[in-house]
């Protein structure tokens, strides 16, 4: 063997290692998006290993809510050189994972067909989801702290005046009866406040059919100690 | 009728009215203060047997009364109740967990009222 032939071939058993044994999620498909090569990683995070997934359509290894934008991404990379975006994956456990991608077309030999390359950002956008959730829980905390102290003190006004009435008699059984009615409900809002202060998580739920959901004061707050 | 001087500080008009006619059915002499500020002038003019207070409160709030009390009158400072819409606020839990001055949560019943200031009370 030539020196020239055994750098060659070294060159190339570098980039296969490259590829095959790299941790970035590697795949090349033709333009009808059959895979004709996935490396470990790839598959390995789908729970497979490279031999079963070759020669499947890329669709297959799709969330069913992203199947019908398949047709629309090969359309593109069959008439540009570049597509990149999100996928949402689903492994072979049945777990959905969000893949972002970038894929190149590319040309050998006189057939095309498409490296792509991809990276799993799942646990990155859980996390973005949970520091909105929570500067979310932390805006309604405020504004029902806010609520709470406007609402007490008018109902401790309501309250303790009716039971000043109350107290100092000369009223009939009749319209003790609806003062106490008064201040049971009064109590009820007094319970409201209440919970509304302790909201520790956002749990909504649907009150009626043509609203939307609204937030669930009793799920969503700590109960009363 | 009893002779005890109880002073009550409170921002909000209405609730401030309310609370001193509360507590005046039972004690003839009870004071109002708007503030944490006012209720100083009035602890150097009298002793009271208790001082019924709001938390959050502009120019002095409760915490401050407390700290002025703690320096001023010591002896005083087993006497105050807070009263407060706020019973729930953060901001408040340490402070309250570590002065140990009873809290009465906003809106209340006339006994509870009554009952946390004569459980205030110490030889004034």
């Amino acid at each position: 063997m030539s020196t020239l032939s055994r750098v060659v071939d070294r060159t190339e058993s570098l980039y296969r290692e490259l590829v095959e044994s790299g941790r970035g999620l590697i795949c090349i498909h033709d333009l009808a998006g059959v895979l004709l090569s996935v490396n470990r990683a790839a598959a390995e995070r789908l729970g497979y290993v490279p031999e079963e997934m070759v020669g499947k359509s890329l669709d297959e290894f799709l969330a069913p809510s992203v199947r019908p934008m398949f047709g629309q991404y090969l359309d593109r990379i069959a008439h540009q050189p570049t597509d990149e975006g999100l996928m949402l994956v689903v492994t072979r456990a049945g777990e959905e994972r969000i893949w972002t991608y970038s894929n190149v077309r590319t040309q050998d030999g006189g057939r095309a067909y498409v490296l792509g390359h991809a990276q799993d950002i799942t646990d990155l956008k859980r996390s973005d989801a949970r520091a909105v959730e929570a500067e979310a829980l932390r805006s309604v905390a405020q504004l029902s702290l806010a609520a709470a102290h406007e609402i007490n003190n008018p109902l401790t006004v309501i309250i303790g005046s009716l039971q000043l009435l109350l107290v100092r008699g000369q009223v009939s059984e009749e319209t003790v009866q609806c003062i106490e009615r008064v201040i049971r409900a009064a109590e009820q809002i007094r319970d409201t406040v209440r919970n509304m202060s302790r909201i520790t998580r956002l749990e909504l739920s649907r009150q009626s059919p043509t609203l939307p959901d609204v937030l669930d004061l009793r799920k969503s707050s700590t109960p009363q100690v | 009728m009893s002779e005890q001087r109880i002073l009550v500080v409170e921002d909000e008009t209405n609730v401030r009215e309310l609370e001193a006619e509360i507590l005046r059915g039972e004690w003839e002499h009870v004071d109002t203060a708007v503030d944490g500020t006012d209720a100083l002038r009035l602890l150097a003019e009298h002793v009271y047997a208790a001082i019924v207070s709001d938390l959050a409160m502009p120019k002095l709030d409760g915490r401050g009364l407390y700290e002025e009390v703690e320096r001023r009158w010591p002896a005083a400072q087993g006497r105050l109740v807070f009263v407060t819409g706020y019973a729930e606020a953060e901001e408040y839990d340490e402070f309250l967990r570590h002065s140990g001055v009873p809290v009465l949560a906003k809106p209340f019943r006339m006994a509870d009222l009554l009952g946390a200031v004569k459980r205030a009370f110490s030889p004034a």
